[in-house]
C-alpha cells in the first residue's frame, strides 16, 4: 500500500496518508485553478487503496474550499461510502473552528451527505 | 491599578453568522423534470411497462444529482459569505485607528478629498475641527500609558457620539483628533465646537481615579482653491492659538 504525502501550497491542502495508521489527512485550504486535475490522482489512489484496507479514517481540517473542491471532496466521500458498503470500516472526522458558529453548520452540511460514522470535532485556538 | 482593555476596537465588527441566514436544503422537490418522471412512474397505466424499473433508477440518480448540486452550492455560499465578511473586516481595518476605533488618516484624507470635490462642484462648504486633549502628557505621566489609552478611547467615543452621522472623526495623531463637518459653515461649526466644550464635563473613571478633561480646538473652513493641507494647517494654527489663550476653548480661523 502506497503512502501519500502532498505538501500544502498556497491554494492546495496538505494531503497525507500513513499506511501504519490508515489515516488520510486533508488540511489547509483548497482552491486550485483546476480542482479536478488536482484531485484526480488522489481519487485514483484512494480507489486503489480502499481495495487493500480493512480500516480507513479520513480526517478533514479545511478552512476554505472553492466550489470544485467541494465537489471533489464529496466525490472522495462517495468512494468511502462505496467502500463502506463493501465492508471496509470507515470513519470520518471533521474538524471545525469553534470560534466560528457557521463552520459547525458547514460540518453538518457535509454530515448530511454521509451515512458513515462521522465525528464533528471543535478546534479551539489552543488546539 | 486597573488595566485597560486593549482589545482592538475592530472587535465591534459585524457579528459572524449574523449576516447570513442559512436554511438547510434537503432536496429540490420542485424540479419539473423530476415531478414529470414521478408522475409517469406512479401512473396506473404504466405499472406493467418493463421500462419502469429503469426509469425509476434513472429518476433516483437524477434526484441524487440535483441534491448534490444544491449541496455544493450551499457549501460554496458558506465559503463565499466567509470571504465577504473577511473582506469587509479588512476594509474596516484599513480605515480605522486600532486603538480608538476612529477613522485613520487614510480614511480621513479620502473623505476630505470627497468633500473638497463636493465643495468645488456644488459650493457645499465643509469645516475641520482639530481637537487636542489638554495636558495629555500629564495624564500619561501621572496615571501611566494605559490610562492615556483609556482617555483616547473615551474621547474618540465622546466626539463620535456628539457629531452627526455624516461627519467624520479621525485620529490625527497622538492626542489629536480631526473632525470633518460636512455641509457646514464657520458660524455653525462654532456652535458645534462650543457644545463639545460644554458637555465634556463628566470625568473619565480609571480605576480609583477620576480624570477630568478639557480640549483645545481649532476650526477652519475649506475655501475653494485651497489645498486640504492648507485647510488643516489653518485649523492647526487656530488650535495652537486656543492653547496659547489658556486652553479649554475653541478658536475659529479667519483665514
Amino acid at each position: 500500500m502506497n503512502s501519500l504525502n502532498l505538501e500544502a501550497t498556497i491554494s492546495t491542502p496538505h494531503i497525507q496518508f500513513e499506511p501504519e495508521t490508515g489515516v488520510l489527512l486533508i488540511s489547509g485550504e483548497s482552491y486550485p485553478e483546476n480542482s479536478f486535475e488536482f484531485y484526480a490522482p488522489i481519487l485514483a489512489w484512494l480507489k486503489e487503496t480502499l481495495l487493500q484496507v480493512s480500516d480507513f479514517k479520513l480526517k478533514i481540517n479545511v478552512s476554505y474550499m472553492n466550489s470544485s473542491s467541494v465537489k471533489c471532496l464529496l466525490d472522495i466521500v462517495d468512494l468511502l461510502e462505496e467502500a463502506g458498503a463493501e465492508g471496509v470500516n470507515i470513519e470520518i472526522f471533521w474538524y471545525y473552528d469553534s470560534a466560528n458558529p457557521r463552520s459547525l453548520d458547514l460540518a453538518e452540511d457535509f454530515q448530511e451527505e454521509i451515512t458513515l460514522p462521522f465525528s464533528i470535532i471543535p478546534l479551539t485556538t489552543e488546539s | 491599578m486597573a488595566s485597560v482593555d486593549h482589545k482592538s476596537r475592530l472587535d465591534h465588527a459585524p457579528d459572524k453568522g449574523a449576516t447570513l441566514f442559512r436554511k438547510r436544503v434537503q432536496a429540490p422537490v420542485e424540479d419539473e423534470a423530476l415531478l414529470k418522471m414521478n408522475t409517469i412512474l406512479t401512473a396506473p397505466e404504466h405499472q406493467e411497462n418493463p421500462l419502469v424499473p429503469y426509469v425509476r433508477n434513472f429518476a433516483h440518480k437524477y434526484q441524487k444529482l440535483l441534491i448534490r448540486l444544491n449541496k455544493i452550492l450551499t457549501i460554496s455560499d458558506f465559503y463565499y459569505a466567509e470571504l465577504r465578511e473577511l473582506n469587509l473586516a479588512l476594509e474596516k481595518t484599513a480605515r480605522t485607528d486600532l486603538l480608538t476605533g476612529a477613522s485613520n488618516r487614510k480614511d480621513l484624507y479620502e473623505k476630505m478629498e470627497a468633500e473638497r470635490k463636493r465643495a468645488e462642484r456644488n459650493g457645499m462648504p465643509f469645516c475641520l475641527i482639530l481637537v487636542d486633549i489638554d495636558h495629555f502628557k500629564r495624564i500619561n505621566d501621572t496615571y501611566g500609558h494605559d490610562a492615556g489609552d483609556r482617555v483616547l478611547v473615551e474621547v474618540a467615543d465622546f466626539l463620535r457620539a456628539n457629531i452627526r452621522r455624516e461627519d467624520t472623526c479621525a485620529r490625527w495623531g497622538g492626542d489629536e483628533f480631526l473632525i470633518i463637518m460636512t455641509s457646514m459653515n464657520l458660524s455653525n461649526v462654532e456652535v458645534v465646537g462650543r457644545k463639545l466644550l460644554n458637555i465634556r464635563e463628566a470625568p473619565i473613571v480609571y480605576g480609583e481615579q477620576r480624570i477630568r478633561l478639557t480640549f483645545s480646538m481649532g476650526a477652519a473652513a475649506f475655501r475653494n482653491g485651497q489645498t486640504l493641507d492648507e485647510c488643516i494647517k489653518n485649523a492647526d494654527i487656530a488650535m495652537y492659538l486656543a492653547k496659547k489663550r489658556g486652553k479649554n476653548q475653541l478658536v475659529v480661523s479667519d483665514t
